[in-house]
């Protein structure tokens, strides 16, 4: 194996310039991302009605769409499909393009498979709100919208492969190899998922293991790797220092890769015994790579001098995220943690810190880089940018400690005989509080994305129309 | 790692063992589970659900119970009184979708019709949970939409199907709050297991007849309805 660069800012191969590259995914990666944004709004307005439904379950009672377990599942789909996936495959097309130094190869096949992917997950969610969700846990979205979310896949994912397979600077960084990775795992485990749990149904209690197997997946290998792939494309960027360690990440992308495809099933369920406990020594082993992630990107900032980048600012909080993720995780697997913790609202804490801690952080942090670069502009509103990142960081600090500590009371009156329910709401009041400052702060983001593009817009029209009509 | 067949091959090696390792290797194991005679009683074990049931199991679905109630008993869930003995695979063999869930909001349903087999508690309490005596707090919500109103009229006899009167308006079951009842219903654990014996044997267990079926469910009814301490 040839040395690769340590740092992604590296252009030795230069046939595109970067301006170039970024015309040429300027159309599906905008789309991909304001899409993405208005899905996350949604996400957070829906999460935000269902959790004070908890507090006055007579709202909007009459009504079965709204009733709270289809919120629920409306809402982790609209998170988890609409804004997380969709910025990751935003993300993959970007950072295919830049890390290999050349065009994206057909962006109106990226920009027809961005929009049916949205047109899928539209149908889907209207499907889970009329009931048709599937009973699958992160895989509720109903049978019929998966057509077109096949469709969606193919034509991104070949247009991802094919622009990789097209680089001109043939040496690889570490990001290719975690989004390469995420790109072979995702449709290998929807399609496993499609097949077993809806086309040919296992029988029994096998159907929680693909469902688990599909979890665990599509967080680790797939929505995980992304941002993985992401904090390493940016962290040596915009701090201007090489990556610390090459054998460091080789060492952390195998690993992780390997140990990832193994957590999904949880502590308690009614399965053979080797199978939780498989899960539960791959949680524990899954924190080596973590280590050696955060070690890595800790010691490539330890001479950085860049202060107040607004894209840095949200990788560190990712990188913190992963960390005490990765310890909760791993900690949530030994059975004195678990016995408390399990079927509690701590689940949602770890979620939370996984999905919103770090990865969406991650993400927030590459759109506020890559924005302007594609509409040639600067945020409209600065301000907007950083009240996004305290609101979002303080939502989130609140929701995850009130779900943490609630958890853990809930469980501790659970294992004494209790219902446990009168406690869990105590700590879901300011939970709901978590929630109402992280969709203010994602308002922010929309208003100010939502700004750029009508300017950018604008701008465009006028020159196609020599100045004349606004 | 510049070649992307070897990057290629080495995540297809990866992530095919954890394929076989975690879909594969059980499917084996517990893919081709059978229905099983019960030594004591001699009962086929489990019995599959009876149509209303499984039409109440799709409402479940579809309306997202299991986003507050799980359905599995742990060990300590057996001493909590959840349930008389542990869940195990077989339990599962006619669910479809199994819905075990996550997060208990609420609390287990694995034995919910051993612990609270009263039609009219459950109607109501899917009408609404915080009219009922010790779950005035309850977050869960009300399912109006699985009944129908209908004013009292002077000399009109009332409906069979009526679950409570409301201010002069008959509170009236759906067809579909039956069915998700049944199911409810069909939601009981307690034969003894090869795999998940009962954990009292009769001749260690002090009141040997409410073993099965009664203990538990008023150890469990108070304990859901009360609040926690
Ligand atoms: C928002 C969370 C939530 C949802 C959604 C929910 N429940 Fe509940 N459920 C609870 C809570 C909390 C309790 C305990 C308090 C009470 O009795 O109302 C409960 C209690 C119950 C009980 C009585 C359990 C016992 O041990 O006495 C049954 C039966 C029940 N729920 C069935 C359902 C069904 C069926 C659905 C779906 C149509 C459902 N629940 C949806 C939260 C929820």
């Amino acid at each position: 194996m040839t040395s690769v660069s340590a740092n992604p800012t590296d252009a030795s191969a230069v046939k595109y310039s970067s301006a170039d590259i970024d015309a040429s995914c300027r159309g599906p990666v905008l789309f991909l991302f304001f899409s993405a944004t208005l899905w996350l709004i949604l996400g957070s307005l829906v999460a935000l009605v269902a959790s004070i439904k908890l507090h006055a379950p007579a709202m909007l009672a009459e009504c079965p769409l709204l009733t709270y377990g289809r919120l629920q599942a409306a809402q982790t789909d609209i998170f988890l499909y609409g804004f997380a996936s969709e910025v990751a495959i935003g993300l993959v097309l970007w950072l295919t393009c830049q890390l290999g130094r050349v065009r994206l190869v057909n962006a109106s096949a990226a920009t027809i498979g961005a929009v049916f992917w949205n047109l899928a997950l539209a149908i889907g969610i209207v499907g889970i709100l009329a009931g048709d969700s599937t009973g699958f846990d992160w895989f509720e979205v109903p049978r019929y919208a998966a057509p077109l979310f096949v469709v969606a896949f193919i034509l991104i994912g070949i247009v991802a492969v094919a622009t990789y397979h097209a680089r001109v600077k043939r040496t690889t960084y570490v990001s290719q190899w975690f989004l390469m990775a995420a790109l072979f795992i995702l449709p290998w485990t929807l399609t496993t998922a499609n097949l077993l749990l809806l086309i040919h149904p296992v029988r029994g209690v096998m159907q929680s293991v693909v469902d688990y197997w599909f979890i665990g997946n599509f967080l680790f290998l797939w929505l995980a790797s992304v941002a993985i792939a992401t904090v390493f494309y940016f962290i040596p960027k915009i701090s201007g220092q090489p990556l610390h360690s090459y054998y460091l990440a080789l060492f952390a992308f195998w690993t992780f890769i390997f140990f990832g495809g193994w957590c999904g099933i949880p502590a308690g369920v009614p399965l053979p015994s080797w199978l939780p406990a498989v899960s539960a020594a791959a949680r524990l082993l899954l924190l080596i790579p973590i280590l050696a992630l955060v070690v890595n990107w800790r010691l490539t900032l330890a001479n950085n001098s860049v202060k107040g980048n607004i894209t840095l600012r949200f990788m560190v909080f990712a990188m913190i995220s992963l960390l005490i993720a990765g310890l909760l995780t791993a900690g949530n697997s030994l059975p004195l943690v678990n016995d408390v913790t399990e079927f509690t609202i701590f689940t949602g804490a770890i979620s939370n810190l996984w999905l919103y801690g770090f990865i969406a952080m991650a993400f927030f942090g590459a759109i506020y880089y890559i924005a302007p670069r594609l509409t040639l502009m600067e945020w409209p509103r600065p301000a907007l940018a950083n009240m996004h990142y305290w609101l979002v960081a303080i939502g989130l600090i609140i929701l995850v400690v009130a779900l943490g500590l609630g958890g853990v009371k809930q469980g501790q009156s659970m294992n004494a005989g209790g219902s446990g329910f009168l406690v869990a709401l105590k700590f879901l009041r300011p939970s709901t509080l978590g929630l109402l400052l992280i969709a203010i702060g994602n308002l922010a983001l929309l208003m100010n994305l939502g700004c750029m593009l009508r300017a950018t817009c604008r701008k465009c029209c006028q020159c196609s129309d020599k100045g004349g009509k606004r | 790692m510049n070649y992307g067949p070897l990057l290629f091959l080495g995540v297809f090696i990866t992530f095919a063992c954890s394929w076989l390792g975690m879909i594969f290797a059980p499917q084996l194991q517990i893919g081709s589970q059978e229905v099983v005679q019960i030594e004591t009683t001699g009962q086929r074990y489990p019995s599959a659900h009876a149509g209303q049931a499984n039409q109440g199991e799709q409402l479940y679905r579809s309306l997202g119970c299991a986003s507050c109630h799980t359905q599995v008993v742990r060990p300590n869930d057996v001493t909590a009184g959840l349930g008389v003995r542990i869940s195990v695979a077989q339990d599962y063999l006619y669910e479809n979708p199994v819905m075990l869930g996550s997060q208990r909001i609420g609390p287990d349903l694995k034995n919910i019709g051993l612990r609270q087999p009263d039609m009219n508690w459950q109607l109501k309490h899917l009408y609404n949970p915080r009219a009922l005596p010790g779950s005035e707090k309850s977050p869960m919500p009300k399912y109006p939409f699985l009944f129908t109103k209908r004013p009292m009229k002077e000399g009109q006899p009332p409906s069979p199907d009526r679950v409570l009167v409301d201010a002069n308006t008959e509170i009236i079951a759906t067809p579909a709050a039956y069915q998700l009842v049944s199911y409810l219903f069909s939601l009981h654990a307690e034969a003894p297991l090869f795999e998940a014996p009962l954990p009292q044997s009769p001749k260690t267990n002090a009141v040997p007849d409410s073993a099965t079926t009664n203990a538990p469910a008023t150890n469990a009814a108070a304990n859901t309805n009360s609040p926690a301490k």
